[in-house]
């Protein structure tokens, strides 16, 4: 449904002036170049938060639980594969969640899909400004306009590199509200890697569809429930390379134990590793391609979140991934790559012993 | 009126109901082939019913009064080293086993007859505990999730919608860009990285 912008008007006409506006905008120094392509946070000495930046991201961090909101927005992402960019009709009202309209292109139909709104994440303290003031060195950096609103950019940088700190990300928030208008992510070299943008945007007029939005699985796995699991043999790291932490984990259940969700992140970047019991069916699965990382097999679907599949033991790892590609390698490489075993009879006396023994076990 | 039949059965058992019973007594009153089947019918089930149940025999009877009885002290353990003369496994010839065993009792008997009641037991003990522990340990095996419940496809989309759905809580900026990239390989084309 068309709301006060038509959304393919705006790709035509909008899209290219915001890639213009977004690649040559004043105000925004280049971050400096790092001749570490791998530099990651907390890879030195600890972040420094500014206190006005973190009450600032405080501030946006709990806008969309206070207002509703919609309008157009840019969506771009760059890889060493080529870039990529969508416009995308944006309706959100808090305590239900965010519609994400994309009008009909020539190669793909129309599109919609509520997500619902989520709880605070099960393992993490302090949400997303917790996460982010954990990795990053935050300061207020400027100011500016972004859909002719005023706003405050704020800079997270990596802690302990260059001088002042290379940049992984900007935040465009804005002054009235405290919405995210506008962000950026920057990989090792500087370069963008993930851009949203709002063309135009107006506050209190969202209205999100009345389908059945998408939500994240409702078991979730505090601390104390996640020692259990590591127990009965789910790996469970406390942290990926990145450096990566778990914020939060869930599960599903279904045969064989369900599904095991374990989303890492560092603020930007967001890593969700999937652990299944049984083996990779077939000889490969539709849609990936098979790789080589670090020596193991695995495979690669192309999309964004990227996707890597593979099996371990009597596991099947599948890494969901909006990160750098060099952490998504370094992530692979740390999981588990141990050769697939079938129900042999060893395996089965071990696991049934296993099950013997919770059965005794006041812990287990 | 036709003969009862088969319904004199259920009237000499009373399981017929008030009505049929009424109805039935009322037809045996005046008819002698149907009173005479039913007087036959009872007196076959009266005898089953007082007849004496088998009585066990008297070696039964006297094999249950000696397990009852006090033993007399444990012998020493079969694992130790005899010290006297080695007794022979099998009887003098022309004796036999049971008439040994009968014969010599006594207390010195009673005592072996209880150590040989404590290993059986210990024995029985023992295959007890064994078909116990094999059953407990056949259905844990059994019943262990296989771990390899068959091939299993990873539900891509369902993980790519949980990925995001979940890490748009702990990362700044509208989830506009994830619920994007989630509708596919329309936003992203599908190419190998190297």
């Amino acid at each position: 449904m068309r709301r006060s912008v038509p959304v393919a008007g705006a790709v035509l006409v909008l899209g290219p002036l915001v890639v213009l506006v977004l690649l040559v905008a004043p105000g925004r120094s280049a971050p400096p170049e790092s001749t570490d392509p791998a530099a990651g946070s907390g890879s030195g000495s600890p972040p420094v938060v500014q206190t006005q930046a973190r009450r600032l991201l405080d501030r946006a961090a709990a806008a969309p639980g206070r207002m509703s909101y919609s309008g157009v927005q840019f969506v771009s992402a760059w890889t060493s594969r080529g870039t990529t960019s969508e416009v995308v009709q944006v309706d959100h009202e808090p305590g239900r969640g965010t519609t994400v309209t994309s009008d009909a292109s020539p190669s793909a139909p129309a599109r919609r899909m509520t997500l619902a709104a989520t709880g605070t994440p099960s393992i993490a303290d302090g949400g997303a400004v917790g996460v982010l003031a954990a990795h990053y060195s935050l300061s207020v950096v400027g100011a500016g306009q972004v859909a002719g609103r005023p706003v405050d950019v704020v800079a997270a940088r990596r802690p302990g590199t260059a001088a002042g700190g290379q940049e992984a990300a900007r935040f465009w928030l804005d002054r009235e509200t405290g919405l995210v208008l506008r962000r950026e992510v920057y990989d090792g070299r500087g370069r963008v890697t993930r851009a949203n943008a709002f063309v135009e945007v107006r506050v209190g007029s969202g209205a999100v569809a009345s389908d059945t939005g998408s939500r994240a699985w409702a078991t979730t796995i505090d601390t104390t429930a996640l020692a259990a699991m590591r127990g009965k043999g789910w790996d469970c790291p406390k942290v990926l390379p990145g450096p990566l932490a778990l914020v939060d984990a869930r599960r599903r259940d279904g045969a064989a134990g369900g599904i095991m969700h374990l989303s890492y992140s560092d603020g930007i970047a967001t890593v969700s590793v999937f652990e299944q019991r049984g083996r990779l069916a077939g000889d490969g699965l539709a849609g990936h391609h098979r790789e080589v990382i670090d020596g193991h097999e695995v495979w690669v679907s192309g999309e964004v979140p990227q996707r890597v599949v593979w099996t371990s033991g009597q596991t099947v790892y599948t890494v969901v991934a909006d990160a750098p590609e060099r952490t998504v390698d370094q992530v692979v490489a740390a999981l588990p790559h141990q050769p697939a075993t079938d129900g042999d009879t060893l395996g089965r006396l071990g696991r049934g012993l296993d099950r013997v023994a919770s059965w005794f076990n006041p812990f287990g | 009126m036709s003969h009862l039949g088969p319904r004199i059965s259920a009237l000499a058992d009373g399981e017929l109901g008030h009505q049929d019973r009424e109805r039935a007594l009322a037809h045996v009153a005046h008819c002698a082939a149907c009173r005479d089947q039913l007087e036959a019918e009872r007196a076959v089930k009266d005898a089953l019913a007082s007849a004496l149940a088998p009585a066990p025999s008297d070696r039964v009877l006297a094999s249950l009064q000696e397990l009852a009885r006090p033993g007399g002290p444990l012998p020493p353990r079969a694992r130790t080293m005899p010290q006297g003369p080695v007794v022979p496994l099998l009887p003098p010839p022309g004796r036999s086993p049971r008439g040994s065993r009968v014969d010599s009792r006594g207390p010195a008997s009673r005592g072996a007859g209880t150590a040989r009641r404590t290993v059986r037991r210990a024995r029985y003990a023992a295959a007890g505990a064994l078909s116990v522990g094999v059953l407990v340990l056949g259905t844990a095996f059994a019943a262990a999730p296989s771990g390899t419940a068959g091939p299993i496809v990873p539900p891509a989309a369902e993980l790519s919608v949980e990925h995001t759905a979940t890490t748009s809580g702990v990362t700044f900026g509208d989830p506009g860009l994830g619920v994007a990239a989630t509708f596919g390989d329309a936003f992203y084309p599908t190419a190998p990285r190297r």
